[in-house]
């Protein structure tokens, strides 16, 4: 069981070219903030649920390639080979490469190689989580 | 520059300069100077400053705003890099508000029509919605409460408000007059838990915030994020302006609660 997990973590990771340090220089390591004041938990960044929520299981950094529109990609990203291991449930910022959008009974899909994507805003960010296919 | 300043900011003046031409030779000294600056000094003329400019927003049924933004984003390795960004925001209240965000990275869209709220990515062609209250004061805490939506320049409907947190300042002073873009302002700076943040005021009948610059104090690179606002307070905003249509491609998505997210997946 935890194999598996782990299994998946790697692939995840290394999808989102994470992996061994490869992009480690690009990670982000807080998020600036942008507000004089902020009604959610005063004295605390609204953005810092981005660190801590999203990607838990890959990383608490985000990669500055990561938080951007699908259609921007200036670093090549792995092939979606190893993406076939991704847990249900699990979440990511930034789909692999070559998939298809699907919509089934009124609900988007992501086709990514046989592994399904649900994508939803998260606040202004799109992130994607891995369900059964439809 | 130092005829219209007050004694305070011809003393902060003083300092800077001071420390600059000093600087070279003594370091020590700039470490003196540094801890004597701790001590926390309020002075009120930049705290009533602060509230006539809040007050002013306030009277402005609509506006139309542009802010060109730069932050710093800080790497694990403590280098920074920075990214620009562009937002137009228009409102009309008490129940409209478009935005229009665009980054390096992204672009985004909000719409507030008085009972809808939609957040759209155009490039992304995903959107997502929610049923509004009707104020717009309302409808921003429930974007950012509920559901985690930064609405940009969010201090402009804050100040002037009990939310505006003007308790929280700890330290408040008038730097001097300072030109931004051409227009003739007043430089202030403020302190408060985590950040340290400095405003450009408009001088005359039209007090409106011409710069603002945050530094989140916690990090040690001191990232800033700072922004170029070009007002517009006769704008033409009609109804369609506000309203959001969905471009033929586009998919509607879910929508997540903040609360959701803290919840751990396995």
């Amino acid at each position: 069981m935890r194999t598996t997990r782990i299994l998946s973590l790697l692939a995840i990771t290394s999808s989102l070219g994470l992996f061994a340090g490869a992009a480690s220089a690009r990670e982000v390591h807080n998020t600036t903030r942008t507000h004089v004041n902020t009604n959610v938990d005063r004295g605390r960044n609204v953005n810092v649920h981005r660190d801590v929520d999203v990607n838990r299981d890959v990383d608490v950094h985000r990669d500055i390639d990561v938080d951007v529109d699908r259609d921007y990609h200036p670093v090549a990203r792995v092939a979606g080979a190893m993406v076939a291991a991704v847990a249900v449930g699990t979440v990511v910022r930034a789909l692999p490469s070559s998939c298809s959008t699907v919509v089934s009974r009124g609900v988007t899909y992501q086709n990514c190689g046989g592994t399904w994507y649900q994508p939803r805003y998260a606040g202004t960010d799109v992130t994607y989580v891995v369900v059964n296919p439809p | 520059m130092g005829m219209h300043a007050s004694g305070r900011s011809r003393r902060v003046a003083w300092a800077v300069v001071s420390g600059a031409l000093v600087g070279w030779t003594v370091p020590a000294l700039g470490a003196e100077e540094q801890a004597s600056s701790t001590a926390p000094e309020i002075d009120p003329q930049a705290l009533s400053a602060l509230n006539r400019m809040g007050a002013f927003l306030r009277d402005q049924q609509s506006f139309a705003v542009r802010a060109e933004t730069t932050t710093d984003e800080v790497l694990t390795s403590g280098q920074k890099v920075q990214f620009s960004g562009q937002s137009d925001i228009q409102v009309r209240r008490p129940d409209r508000l478009r935005a229009d965000i665009s980054s390096d990275r992204k672009q985004r869209q909000l719409f507030y029509d008085g009972k809808t709220f939609t957040v759209n990515g155009p490039r992304m062609g995903y959107y997502a919605s929610f049923d509004a209250p009707p104020t717009l004061a309302k409808t921003i805490q429930e974007a950012e409460q509920r559901f985690g939506i930064e609405v940009p320049l969010v201090d402009l409907f804050y100040w002037g408000t009990d939310q505006s947190g003007v308790r929280d300042i700890q330290s408040a002073i008038d730097v001097g007059p300072a030109r931004v873009q051409g227009v003739d302002t007043e430089h202030y700076a403020f302190r408060q838990d985590g950040v340290d943040w400095q405003l450009w005021i408009e001088k005359g009948d039209t007090p409106l915030p011409r710069k603002l610059v945050i530094t989140t104090v916690k990090e040690p690179a001191q990232p800033q994020h700072a922004v170029l606002l070009d007002w517009n307070l006769r704008p033409r905003l009609d109804d369609a302006a506000f309203a959001f249509v969905p471009a033929k491609d586009s998919h509607r998505i879910v929508l997540e609660e903040a609360k959701a997210r803290s919840r751990q997946p396995d």
